[in-house]
């Protein structure tokens, strides 16, 4: 068994619709880019996440067309679970290096979503539903979410204004990310009008799709240190499952598997909560990220809404959540999405985050979610020079 | 959806039977050949009851492909009489009447019509109890 795993080099495109690219080209340029930064050292090992491009873009087999196009010859793996594919692909690449079987691998994420018009894509990546139980009434993935945040906010007595500034906190991060889709700032007035996507949640609850690709080296320390003098470590990975839909979950005020996840991986890291400079976490819609606040246990059950407001989540503040702009502005390529993170979480611990650099921060935390929390993985970040 | 799922589903879908586990009386809605909970095969197809009370709901406005000319339509969580949770449209009600609505029962409608094979799916929906 290795001792470490860790990221040796990182590539991303900037999110958003990319109409002269395909599903190849982005795949083939986050690869190189990533590839490019520490001179192409050899790879034993492709994994490439993709939640949806059969329905997006009509295309299978992307494991194979993968290492086509980086002409390589070694094992690829294409991982699928929604919007937790990227995290999940983190994980499988940890798990491949600590083995000792492999030594070096090529971890990239992409999807394409810009080949139909957005309602297009918004329904077909709703496949990460149960078709039977809850497609079969028409349901996007936002009408489930939007359960979940009218459960919330009629139990705990909220009101939208919380929901709404963490979107407001979320923009004012993109503007100067300049990988970010939505690179404009909002405030809670704007949130207030803006319209109703599925009452009570509106259409700045909502993270927007894009075509996007980012990927990572994942290594052996010991092999690492061969090509590179800057890593970042994976401190602990762990992944959980709950049901597929919200009807079999004990609680639809919390996701299990989030809880499950993060403990286990502060148990791995030996750390506590404390230790954590900087969170990263599956904003996808926003209650989805007040719900994972209380979850990974920074804010008590039912008080994330005054986390947010009082405590705040900014850059500035005492724990920067998403200081990218998170999906709700970075935009979610989907299941490139948690390769982004840790890419982003991996920018910060080398303090390459140009002006949205944070200050000296040594652990992250990242947290990916698939469907309505079906899947959840927990990375644990640390940096090591 | 094709004929062979149409048909696989129809029971469930017309008469709104759910899965008890003999062995630790959890009762699912979804398909199950094992508990969740006790891991038992010993599973029994029951009838669900045909009433219960919305535990949230929400107002589609930005529908899926297909369901645009619905729009808007009510989606809930409902809690049946014996706790068994099941996703469903509320129909029979105004999106602004829907905050009074808690009590509902089960009524029988079209589901969907598929586009190309001009399959038509039957089933369950829910609507404030009469």
């Amino acid at each position: 068994m290795n001792d470490g795993v860790v990221i040796s080099s990182y590539g991303l495109l900037r999110v958003g619709e990319h109409w002269d690219k395909s599903l190849r080209d982005l795949i083939a340029e986050a690869s190189i880019n990533a590839l490019e930064k520490v001179e192409w050292p050899p790879v034993d090992k492709v994994l490439i996440a993709n939640a949806a491009s059969e329905v997006l873009t009509g295309q299978g087999n992307i494991s194979a067309l993968t290492a086509d196009q980086l002409g390589l010859d070694v094992p690829s793996v294409r991982i699928e679970a929604a919007d937790a594919s990227g995290g999940l692909a983190v994980h499988e690449a940890y798990l491949a290096v600590k083995s000792g079987v492999y030594k070096n691998i090529l971890v990239v994420g992409a999807e394409k979503v810009s080949e139909h018009v957005s309602a297009i894509s918004v329904h077909r990546s709703s496949i990460s539903l149960d078709k039977d139980y809850e497609l079969i009434y028409g349901t996007p993935v936002s009408s489930i979410y939007a359960l979940l945040m009218k459960a919330y906010m009629d139990k705990f007595k909220v009101s939208r204004e919380p929901f709404g500034q963490f979107a407001v906190e979320m923009h004012k991060n993109a503007v100067e990310n300049p990988y970010a889709q939505l690179r404009f700032p909002i405030d809670i007035r704007s949130y207030m009008e803006s319209p109703m996507v599925s009452d009570p949640l509106c259409l700045l609850d909502c993270s927007p799709l894009g075509d996007g690709a980012a990927a990572l080296i994942m290594s052996s320390m010991e092999y690492a240190k061969k090509f590179t003098d800057k890593y970042v470590e994976v401190a602990a990975s762990s992944a959980a499952s709950d049901a597929l839909s919200i009807m079999d979950r004990d609680s639809i005020l919390e996701f299990k598997a989030t809880k499950i996840a993060s403990e286990k991986a502060f148990k791995i890291a030996g750390l506590t909560r404390e230790k954590v400079d900087f969170l990263e976490i599956h904003d996808v819609y926003t209650v989805s990220a007040l719900i994972t606040l209380e979850d990974l246990g920074y804010a008590e059950k039912g008080a994330a809404h005054k986390y947010v407001m009082e405590r705040g989540v900014s850059r500035e503040g005492e724990l920067p959540v998403n200081p990218e702009g998170g999906l709700k502005a970075r935009g979610h390529p989907i299941g490139a999405t948690g390769i982004y993170q840790i890419v982003e979480a991996t920018m910060q611990l080398m303090e390459e985050a140009g002006s949205l650099q944070l200050n000296e921060p040594n652990v992250s935390l990242v947290q990916s979610m698939g469907g309505t929390g079906s899947t959840v993985i927990v990375n644990i970040l640390r940096k090591l020079f | 959806m094709s004929a062979p799922e149409i048909w696989r589903n129809a029971k469930q879908r017309y008469n709104l039977t759910g899965y008890r586990c003999k062995k630790c009386g959890k009762t699912f809605f979804t398909k199950r050949i094992v508990c969740r909970k006790c891991k038992s095969k010993d599973l029994e197809e029951v009838l669900l009851p045909w009433e219960g009370a919305i535990e949230t709901y929400t107002v589609v406005r930005s529908p899926i492909d297909g369901y645009e000319t619905k729009v808007p339509y009510i989606i809930g969580l409902i809690k049946l009489k014996n706790g068994v949770r099941i996703l469903s449209e509320i129909v029979d009600c105004e999106p602004t009447e829907i905050e009074k609505t808690k009590e509902v029962e089960l009524v029988f409608r079209v589901l969907s019509k598929d586009k190309e094979k001009g399959l038509i799916t039957y089933g369950f929906k829910f609507r404030p109890k009469t």
